[in-house]
């Protein structure tokens, strides 16, 4: 099952999806073993099922939300490989000799951005925010402590005033923290 | 600051606001005040705020009768006219008249004091003086007024009344503090004063709960951050255990929980396979009978414990929602142990028993994992 990997792509596709993610040749195929495993009935493309299947994702509190974040605007409601190793690239970490291609600081935090708007229309609300909290803080503080702190968030962030926030605020927001190494995987190459 | 401000805008003649201790540039760096400014504001709001208190008056003379002054008196100052004499527009000074004004204190002994000494050293607050009752009815007489009204120390009541003066008969010295549960630890009840028609009523009055602040004036959005992405990257990090083929040569007491790495079902069925073909490997020419008993048990045993992680997963995959109900009672997020094998009926008790707790004594190195998110 493990050694599919080094068969199924070709030369110049590795090129390619190198090209475009910034992964060496051996961390892709590393990607790709792991696509093919995940793939159960080898379609060459992961449905939601796939995903759940994953006995880790049963007991992550975000696990939906980031499942959802790999499968929107797919066709179909399939991940295939490349789109599989984008959303991966957006987590290699930030390095200074290199550019970075899609692990950009913006879209790391838009990635992060994706786990608060549980509606997916760009904006988060106070009631996103508060469910966020509270997958956070289970019952230690009470709903209405969480609503306060949390309306003062918005109120403080909302710059438009317009009730939510939206993605530029929200970067605006975390603008002093540590997104760069936080939201970032070292990938065994 | 800015309601205060605003307020003395709105009653500029009428609104007056004495200058404190606390009101200087070094005490607001040493506690919070200017960490709050320059998180919520900027350096230049905080600027702004310490030249606002170097204009503060420092003293107030109330009905012609009260000296108002924040601390109390000092050995340099004789007359009202003396204290008009100081300059105050500036970061009060370690001595002298302008530092004693905002830091002196009356002594402990106030009324009692067995000699008439009129300054001492005060070692509370490491500068300044304690004051006595002689100094403070001296102070009063030559200045023919009543009394003095100041603030500075935490009074339980919220105020306290000190010895009369014998030449009034009114009290020489009178302590007044407005802020309730001082720095929510002294529980102190607070107090004004009101002086209305030649008549001086106290109101008292207790704390009110503070509304929820996070540490440091953390935002939520900044504090929920590393939950979000914990969770991010630990599902990632699952989704992405891929060995390399060294890894997968290993012996088959691998941890199950090692840092960093999520154990997949397919991971778990991949090690079984090779950890079995390497075993047949190993022994080449041998057939099964011709094991030793105590290898063949050994093999045996390896084989049941990669079948039971086997059904583990199957039983997470398939119990997901129980499994979340009860790691959520559990006191410490793990599920108890032997939950999980048991299948769906322990999930449903919650608990572990005798039997399953057996079925864990051997080749225990691979079920010391827990199920943390």
């Amino acid at each position: 099952m493990g050694n599919r990997a080094t068969i199924m792509l070709d030369k110049k596709e590795l090129e390619q999806i190198g090209k475009e993610s910034g992964f060496t040749p051996n961390q892709i195929v590393r990607l790709y073993s792991r696509f093919t495993s995940l793939d159960k009935d080898n379609s060459g493309t992961l449905s939601r099922a796939d995903f759940l299947r994953i006995p880790e994702l049963a007991i992550n509190p975000l696990g939906d939300r980031i499942v959802h974040s790999f499968f929107k605007n797919t066709p179909d409601d399939r991940v295939n490989f490349r789109k599989f190793v984008e959303i991966l690239s957006v987590f290699r970490p930030i390095q200074k000799t290199k550019e970075a291609v899609l692990n950009t600081r913006e879209n790391k935090l838009r990635f992060a951005f994706q786990m608060y708007d549980l509606n997916d229309d760009e904006k988060v609300s106070v009631a996103e925010i508060l469910t966020v909290l509270q997958m956070m803080v289970g019952v230690n503080i009470p709903d209405d402590q969480l609503q306060s702190i949390a309306e003062r968030t918005l109120l403080e962030n909302d710059e438009d005033g317009d009730g939510f926030i939206t993605l530029q605020e929200f970067f605006t927001a975390m603008e002093e923290s540590d997104v760069d190494n936080r939201l970032s995987l070292r990938f065994l190459s | 600051m800015v309601y205060l401000a605003a307020q003395k805008l709105h009653h500029a003649t009428t609104l007056h606001m004495l200058r404190g201790n606390h009101e200087c540039r070094h005490l607001t760096e040493h506690f919070t005040f200017r960490a709050e400014c320059l998180t919520k504001y900027s350096e230049n709001f905080y600027r702004v705020c310490m030249e606002t208190f170097d204009c503060l008056p420092i003293g107030a003379l109330l009905n012609g009768q009260f000296f108002c002054v924040h601390g109390g008196i000092s050995p340099e100052i004789q007359t009202l006219a003396d204290v008009q004499k100081i300059d105050r527009f500036k970061e009060p000074p370690a001595h002298g008249p302008l530092c004693d004004v905002l830091w002196s204190d009356p002594n402990s002994d106030f009324g009692n004091e067995k000699n008439n000494d009129f300054f001492l050293h005060n070692a509370t607050r490491g500068c300044s003086y304690y004051y006595t009752y002689p100094a403070v009815c001296d102070f009063l007489n030559r200045n023919n007024l009543l009394s003095v009204i100041r603030a500075h120390e935490v009074q339980d009541m919220g105020y306290k009344m000190y010895k009369e003066n014998k030449a009034t008969g009114f009290p020489a010295l009178i302590t007044v503090f407005s802020a309730p549960n001082y720095l929510d630890v002294y529980q102190n009840k607070a107090a004004i004063l009101k002086y209305e028609q030649g008549k001086m009523n106290i109101r008292q009055f207790k704390n009110q709960e503070h509304p929820y602040w996070l540490p440091n004036f953390m935002d939520v959005l900044v504090w929920s951050f590393p939950f979000v992405v914990e969770k991010v990257t630990d599902l990632l990090l699952s989704l992405l255990s891929v060995c390399s083929d060294g890894e997968l040569q290993e012996e088959v007491h691998h941890r199950a929980s090692v840092v960093g790495e999520g154990v997949s079902y397919n991971r778990v069925i991949n090690e079984y396979e090779i950890v079995k073909k390497k075993l047949e490997a190993e022994r080449p020419a041998r057939t099964k009978s011709q094991l030793s008993p105590e290898r063949r048990q050994l093999i045996n045993a390896k084989i049941q414990a990669f079948a039971r992680m086997a059904r583990f997963y199957d039983i997470l995959r398939v119990e997901q929602e129980n499994v979340s109900k009860l790691k959520a009672v559990s006191p410490n997020g793990v599920l108890p142990l032997g939950a999980l094998a048991g299948g769906k009926d322990t999930l449903l008790q919650g608990s572990t028993s005798q039997h399953i707790r057996r079925l864990f004594s051997s080749h225990s190195p691979l079920f010391f994992f827990s199920l943390q998110p």
